[in-house]
């Protein structure tokens, strides 16, 4: 079953901004900062990363939201806005203070995954559990088309990401 | 001459991720409470949605 999804507007600016409001009234921002120094290694290939953030802009706690499926599905259809080229690559960083964030983080990235499958956009979502410096774990997403030119790559430095390798 | 930059190791390019969303997400939350021009636009995306809230229950 498809969700609906809210009305968004594109603010723009460098970190490419979007907006939405929910029922609830609960404002969010979406953004897709650009973070080639992902590739940097293979620079030479011009591969072009973004870092999705999306925040909930008013001063509600993340904890009080209610739970509401058509969220996904707008975070989706803002995504499908942005991947206009399938040689983009996005990379997704989950909050992941305490066990019931990743939770809500495994969710999220699963129904938002759900809602990009049903724009029939052809992207791979890859997922990692990484051990920063100071301990805390963090959950990673990264979303690349599966026709796009340097995949294996691309996921090759995923994965080097949280190592020592440079 | 310009110094040639080090190459970030995979665990600077893991911190720069993670400093940049709580980065944004302060200054997403900072911006909708000083920034005008900002705020209006999701005051109008408020007022659409309520508009059609009203319409949906009619």
């Amino acid at each position: 079953m498809k969700e609906s999804s809210y009305r968004y507007t594109f603010i723009g600016g460098q970190d490419n901004v979007y907006a939405f409001t929910t029922s609830q009234l609960i404002d969010y921002e979406v953004k897709f900062a650009p973070s080639d120094y992902i590739f940097e290694r293979v620079s030479e290939l011009g591969i072009t990363a973004y870092e999705m953030i999306v925040v909930v802009t008013g001063t509600l706690e993340t904890s009080k939201i209610p739970a509401d499926s058509d969220i996904y599905s707008t975070v989706a259809a803002i995504f499908n806005d942005f991947f206009d080229t399938h040689e983009k690559v996005i990379v997704f960083v989950c909050d992941t203070a305490d066990n019931r964030q990743r939770a809500r983080a495994r969710k999220f990235t699963t129904w938002f995954y759900r809602g990009l499958i049903d724009t029939g956009l052809q992207v791979t979502k890859i997922d990692r559990q990484v051990i920063a410096d100071d301990g805390e774990q963090i959950l990673l997403s990264m979303f690349i088309h599966t026709q796009h030119p340097n995949r294996l790559i691309a996921i090759d430095a995923f994965m080097s990401l949280g190592t020592d390798e440079k | 001459m310009e110094t040639p930059t080090k190459p970030m190791t995979g665990k600077e390019k893991l911190r720069r991720l993670i400093d940049t969303k709580k980065q944004a997400q302060q200054e997403a939350r900072d911006r909708y409470i000083n920034d005008p021009e900002y705020r209006a636009v999701f005051d109008e995306l408020r007022k659409q949605m309520q508009q059609d809230q009203k319409h949906e229950g009619k």
